[in-house]
Parts: structure tokens; C-alpha cells; sequence
């Protein structure tokens, strides 16, 4: 008679109401006709509202495995869930206008729900074998979110070019994991950590196993020299779909980054953190630099993700303490800069219905004050500027490199912001210039007002915690304790 | 007799490969494919795995290639590749690229702890040991494959069906969008209807 594993229902009950959710969803579509859009968003919300509500719950359990020890449900799992969770929302209130939405709408958010099930499944996961396939949960969502706009040559370009490089992150990432197995017998990452304490670092198939592991978490995080994706994609796909990818995509696989190299292969950070610090500073200061010279603003913002993710990779070099509360924090302050900054773009799009340049911003400030309004403020949180929770993000992440000794990690990224201020301010001064003609502006699109709320939302978001973080960051520093590192 | 095996498959398997994505007609390298999964059958043999071997072979070569081979013979020529960018220094950087990884790769495997042979016992890689790990070990990643099928089976809905029909009648359109997106409507319609004729009676002339 085979046992089967006990199964903690109540911890992984955040993600099966995401996976339910999707799939309640999508029957009721059929029954219910031509109310897609309507009904997606409600049934979508509910869920995302649902699973954060039970990742709550959970936040002062202490923490268990389930399934067979693959998943491990901590507070880091919580943090991660509900903040999923929000961007899912956010994005939900960008999309609802989008013509797509009245089509498909219904396959749009349960895609949303599965990749939303996806990422908190990677924050969860305590082994090579879930992490690889919470990765392929979600990244194949994805890269359909991505071509979803079929009718766009754009969006089908996007979408393919993201499941071709995504692919092969996704093969280097389980190739590294097979060298690791092959070294120590085991895909658990605590066994791994165990075998790895014992046995030393010397082995070439250890080695080689971090390396490729590294590389292919890399490619799914977007940093240099593995970025070249990042800035067709997030042209391509549509708007509401690359602020969710800039947002959720990056905290779920720099959480995964850190599970794995904090707790599966500390004993390897001789061979890690170097190259992490390479790629972190050539990611820091050419992701900034390569902004410069943009004018489409999607591609901008694209290579302005590059440049933070080089940022958020101080933080797991660091590590300790300090440096994994840093990481968490910022990457909850990444997530409304970033919902928001695209929230305004996706709104210019359909004032103007085209693209969003520098040229066409001209003057738009005059016609849509509040939105570009906040789009000043979420771009001085990119840069880092004080009453924003950017700054109280990257002041985090810098004490702790100032803690840590790697006071001259702190100095490039400083610098990397300077150069940033560049093509923030540019994007600033075309939205309020004056001299440009105003340009005509297209009778009002249906489903502005769920956008402008979730512009709001994020300008909220990002001030309230640059004015008030105190709540944010202890929950990042009780996040960070559910890492080895960060006990 | 193992050692020739492993070298006659592990030679088809790298052939077969390369071939794949250097022939330029599809059809070519949907069988060069299954030439390579078949190689991959056999190497999986030897380590003992006959139930995965068997499964490849059924599943990959017999019915996923089988939808490849429709799906190449539907569309036809023209799912050409056509000629891309092909700056031969790229080429060139990235085969030196390619062949400096595998140089690494078969260094570090030949200079690995590998040595020692793993005993097993007689049941390993059986069905009935395979089933035991789906529903004990690997219970977790086991049920999130089958959410990502059916993901993969909502995603081919997206792009194959395109969107439901939005259901407006012609008031809601007339009080929505003016008379003009209702005489719109009815030509978009005509012409799909008009497009469709033409393409089954082309089909028949052919």
C-alpha cells in the first residue's frame, strides 16, 4: 500500500484558490456568454483578494513543509503571496478597458490567476523539482499574456521571442540542477545545502551545477549579459501585461534567486557572488546607460527594470540579515513604482491610441494632470528621491551594503541613479512642455476610470510607504528570517 | 555490448540534432527529430529506464510527432524559415560560443566524482515505481504539470479560436458607437464570409 504524503491544506491554501479560481472562472465563462469582461474581473479579484486573505492567515503560523517536504510555507511565502496578490489586482484595473478584455477576457485573468498560483509556488519551493516546474507554471502563462493582442504583429513578436529566450533560461536552469543532483543525490535544496557543508566547495560538478543554475535564474530575472529579451518583450506585450511582468516577474525570481543561493548553495557563495557582482554592477550602470539613448517610453522603463534588477542583486550579495530584509523591502517598493509607471503609459496609449514616445508625451501633462502627476512621482521613486517608498527602498538595500563592507557597490549604484535622473527627467519635462502643441485628444476610451483608480492605487501605495515604512519593513525583516541567511 | 550501444545512440542522437536545426525544410527536421527522440529511447535504456524509454517512444515519437508531421503537411511551404539575419561572424561567434561551453561541460563530467556505478534494484524504473514517486515524492510537481497542461489547453483556445463572439445586438452598437460602427460590423462580416468562399474554392481548384 503506498502512503501518500499529508497534505497541510490550510498552507497551501493560497494557491489553490488562485488554481480554483481559474478554473471556476472559465466555467462559468461558458455558461454565462458575452459578459466576459465584467465577469472575469470580479471572479479574478475575489480569488487574488481570497489567497491574499489566507496567506494572512498564515503569517504567524510558524513555519512548516507540506507535499512531501517540496514546499516550504514561511513568511517569506506570505510576504510574496500577497504581494502577487496586489499586483494581480492592480493589473486586473489596468486591463479592464482593454478591447481584449470583452474577447477573451475571461482567458486573460484565469491565465493571470495560473501565473499568479505560479509565483507564489516558486516562493514556496524547497527543491530543484517544484521550482523548476513552478517556473514553467508561470512562465508559459506568460509568454501567452505576452501574444495575447493577437491581432499585433508586436504582441505575437513579443510573445514568441519571450517563449524562445525563456526556453532556454528555463533548459540551462534544470541542466545546472542535474549537475547538482549528480553531486549530491538530491533536489531538496536543504539536502543539497547538507551534502554541500560536508563535501566542501572543491568539485568541479558543484561548481559547474551553480553556474548554469545562476545563469538560467538570471535570464528569468533579465540581467546583464542575459537581458537582451527584457526590452522587445516588455515593447511588445501589451501594457498591462508588462507592468504586471516588471513587477510580479521580477520579485518572484528574485525570491527564487535568493531561496537558491541563500539556502540551497551558501556553501558556494566563493563561486557565486563574484559573478554576481560583475553582473551587477555591468547591469547597474549599462542597464541605465542603454535607457539613454530610447525614445519609445516602453523600452525605456524596459531597460530602467534592468538596471533595478542589477540593483536588487546588491541585496543577495550582501545577504545576512540586513541584505535579504533589503531585497524583500525593495522589491515591495519596486512593485507599485513600477504597476503605476505602465498604468500611464497603458492610459497615453489609449488617450493617443498609439505608442507611447517621448514625442507624443509632449504637452500630455496639460490634458491628464493626476496621471502624470503620479507618473513624476513613481519616476523620482525609480531614481530614488526621499517622500517615496523608491528611497526608503534603495536606502535599505544601501545600508546594508555599507554594513556588509561593500561600501563601493553602494557607490556605483548611486551613480547608476544619477545617470538614471538622465532619461527620468526628460520623460518629466516632455509630459509638462509647454511650448509643444497640444495634441488632439481622442474622445475618451471606455474602462478609464478602473485605470485612473489604479494609478491611484500605486500613487498611494508609493507614498504612504515613503512617508510611513515602518510596517513595510518589519514585515520584510520578519520575511527575511524564513532564509538561512536572514536568521 | 553496452558500450556500443551507448556510442551508436549517443552518435545518432547529437547527428540527429544538429540536423534538426540545420535542415531548412520542416518536414526534414520533424523526422530528424524523430530519429533524435528514438536515440534518446535507447540511451534511456541503458540506464535502466524502460518504462520512460517505452513512454518516449509512444508519446513523443508516436503521437506528439505524428501532430508535428500534420501540422508541417497542413501548413506547407510556407512554414519556411526564411533567410533572418545570417551575418556569418555571428554564426561564427556563437558556434565558438557553443562548442567553448560543451568543451567545459565534457571537461568537468570527465573530471567529476562520477566514477562509482549505482546499484539498483531489480524493480527500478519500473511502471509501478515510477507511479510510486508521481504520488509520493514528486506528488506536488506531478499535479502542478497537469494545471500547466490545462493552461497550455486554454492558451490554444486563446490563439486558435480567437475571442467569443461580444454578444451586442445592432442597438447596442448603434447607441454605443454610432451608425457608422454598425455598417462596419456588416462589411467586416461580408468580406470574412466573401474570404472564406474564396479560399474553399481555391482549395478545390488545387
Amino acid at each position: 500500500m503506498i502512503k501518500a504524503p499529508d497534505v497541510n491544506w490550510l498552507a497551501i491554501a493560497p494557491m489553490m484558490t488562485l488554481m480554483i479560481g481559474a478554473f471556476v472562472l472559465l466555467l462559468l465563462a461558458s455558461f454565462i456568454r458575452g459578459r466576459d469582461r465584467g465577469l472575469g474581473t470580479v471572479v479574478g479579484i475575489i480569488a487574488l483578494l481570497a489567497s491574499a486573505g489566507f496567506a494572512i492567515n498564515l503569517w504567524s503560523e510558524p513555519a512548516t513543509t507540506t507535499m512531501a517536504g517540496a514546499l516550504q510555507i514561511d513568511q517569506l511565502t506570505q510576504v510574496v503571496t500577497v504581494l502577487i496578490a496586489g499586483c494581480g489586482i492592480l493589473t486586473l484595473l489596468v486591463a479592464f478597458g482593454w478591447n481584449r478584455m470583452r474577447e477573451n477576457g475571461a482567458e486573460f485573468v484565469a491565465l493571470l490567476l495560473l501565473i499568479a498560483a505560479g509565483m507564489d509556488l516558486i516562493a514556496a519551493s524547497n527543491s530543484f523539482v517544484t521550482l523548476f516546474v513552478a517556473l514553467e507554471l508561470f512562465s508559459l502563462s506568460l509568454y501567452v499574456l505576452c501574444a495575447f493582442d493577437g491581432k499585433s504583429k508586436a504582441s505575437l513578436e513579443s510573445g514568441f521571442k519571450y517563449l524562445v529566450l525563456g526556453t532556454i533560461g528555463s533548459m540551462v536552469l534544470v541542466y545546472g540542477a542535474a549537475f547538482l543532483y549528480g553531486a549530491t543525490g538530491s533536489f531538496g535544496f536543504e539536502a543539497i545545502n547538507t551534502a554541500l557543508s560536508k563535501a566542501g566547495s572543491g568539485d568541479a560538478l558543484v561548481i559547474l551545477g551553480t553556474v548554469l543554475v545562476l545563469i538560467g535564474l538570471a535570464f528569468k530575472i533579465g540581467v546583464m549579459p542575459f537581458h537582451m529579451w527584457v526590452a522587445d518583450v516588455y515593447e511588445g506585450a501589451p501594457t498591462s501585461v508588462t507592468g504586471f511582468m516588471s513587477a510580479a516577474t521580477k520579485i518572484a525570481a528574485f525570491v527564487a534567486l535568493a531561496r537558491v543561493l541563500l539556502d540551497a548553495l551558501p556553501a558556494m557563495r566563493d563561486t557565486w557572488a563574484p559573478a554576481l557582482i560583475i553582473i551587477a554592477v555591468v547591469t547597474m550602470i549599462l542597464g541605465n546607460i542603454s535607457a539613454l539613448v530610447q525614445t519609445n517610453l516602453k523600452r525605456m522603463l524596459a531597460y530602467a527594470s534592468v538596471g533595478a534588477a542589477g540593483f536588487g542583486l546588491i541585496a543577495i550579495i550582501v545577504g545576512g540579515a540586513a541584505g535579504t530584509r533589503g531585497l524583500i523591502f525593495y522589491l515591495v517598493a519596486y512593485a507599485p513604482m513600477a504597476i503605476g509607471a505602465f498604468a500611464v503609459i497603458s492610459l497615453h496609449e489609449r488617450d493617443h491610441k498609439g505608442i507611447a514616445t517621448l514625442d507624443s508625451i509632449r504637452g500630455w501633462g496639460f490634458q491628464r494632470p493626476v496621471a502624470a502627476v503620479s507618473m513624476v512621482v513613481f519616476l523620482l521613486g525609480f531614481a530614488g528621491f526621499p517622500l517615496t517608498v523608491g528611497f526608503i527602498g534603495k536606502f535599505v538595500v544601501l545600508g546594508s551594503a555599507v554594513e556588509g563592507n561593500y561600501t563601493w557597490l553602494g557607490v556605483v549604484a548611486v551613480v547608476a541613479s544619477v545617470i538614471s535622473l538622465g532619461y527620468l527627467l526628460r520623460i518629466m519635462l516632455a509630459m509638462f512642455d509647454r511650448g509643444a502643441k497640444s495634441g488632439v485628444m481622442m474622445a475618451a476610451a471606455p474602462g478609464i476610470g478602473s485605470l485612473n483608480l489604479a494609478i491611484l492605487l500605486c500613487l498611494a501605495l508609493v507614498l504612504i510607504g515613503g512617508i510611513l515604512p515602518g510596517l513595510g519593513l518589519d514585515w520584510a525583516a520578519d520575511a527575511a528570517k524564513s532564509l538561512a541567511a536572514g536568521r | 555490448m553496452d558500450i556500443v550501444v551507448f556510442f551508436v545512440a549517443s552518435v545518432c542522437a547529437i547527428a540527429s540534432a544538429t540536423a534538426v536545426v540545420a535542415q531548412k525544410n520542416p518536414f526534414v527536421s520533424a523526422l530528424a527529430l524523430l530519429g533524435n527522440l528514438a536515440s534518446l529511447a535507447a540511451l534511456m535504456l541503458l540506464l535502466e529506464a524502460q518504462f520512460v524509454a517505452a513512454a518516449q517512444i509512444i508519446v513523443y515519437a508516436g503521437a506528439v510527432m505524428v501532430m508535428f508531421l500534420f501540422v508541417i503537411a497542413y501548413v506547407g511551404p510556407r512554414g519556411e524559415i526564411g533567410p533572418g539575419v545570417r551575418k556569418p561572424w555571428l554564426v561564427a561567434l556563437s558556434v565558438f560560443a557553443a562548442l567553448l561551453i560543451a568543451v567545459e561541460i565534457v571537461v568537468v563530467v570527465m573530471g567529476a566524482s562520477l566514477g562509482t556505478v549505482a546499484t539498483v534494484d531489480a524493480n527500478y524504473g519500473s511502471p509501478a515505481a515510477i507511479g510510486e514517486a508521481l504520488v509520493t515524492d514528486y506528488l506536488l510537481a506531478f499535479e502542478v504539470v497537469s494545471v500547466i497542461l490545462f493552461m497550455a489547453a486554454v492558451a490554444g483556445v486563446v490563439f486558435g479560436a480567437g475571442g467569443r463572439p461580444v454578444r451586442l445586438s445592432d442597438d447596442q452598437v448603434l447607441a454605443k458607437e454610432g451608425e457608422s460602427a454598425v455598417e462596419r460590423r456588416r462589411e467586416a462580416s461580408r468580406a470574412a464570409l466573401e474570404a472564406a468562399r474564396d479560399s474553399t474554392t481555391g482549395e478545390s481548384a488545387r
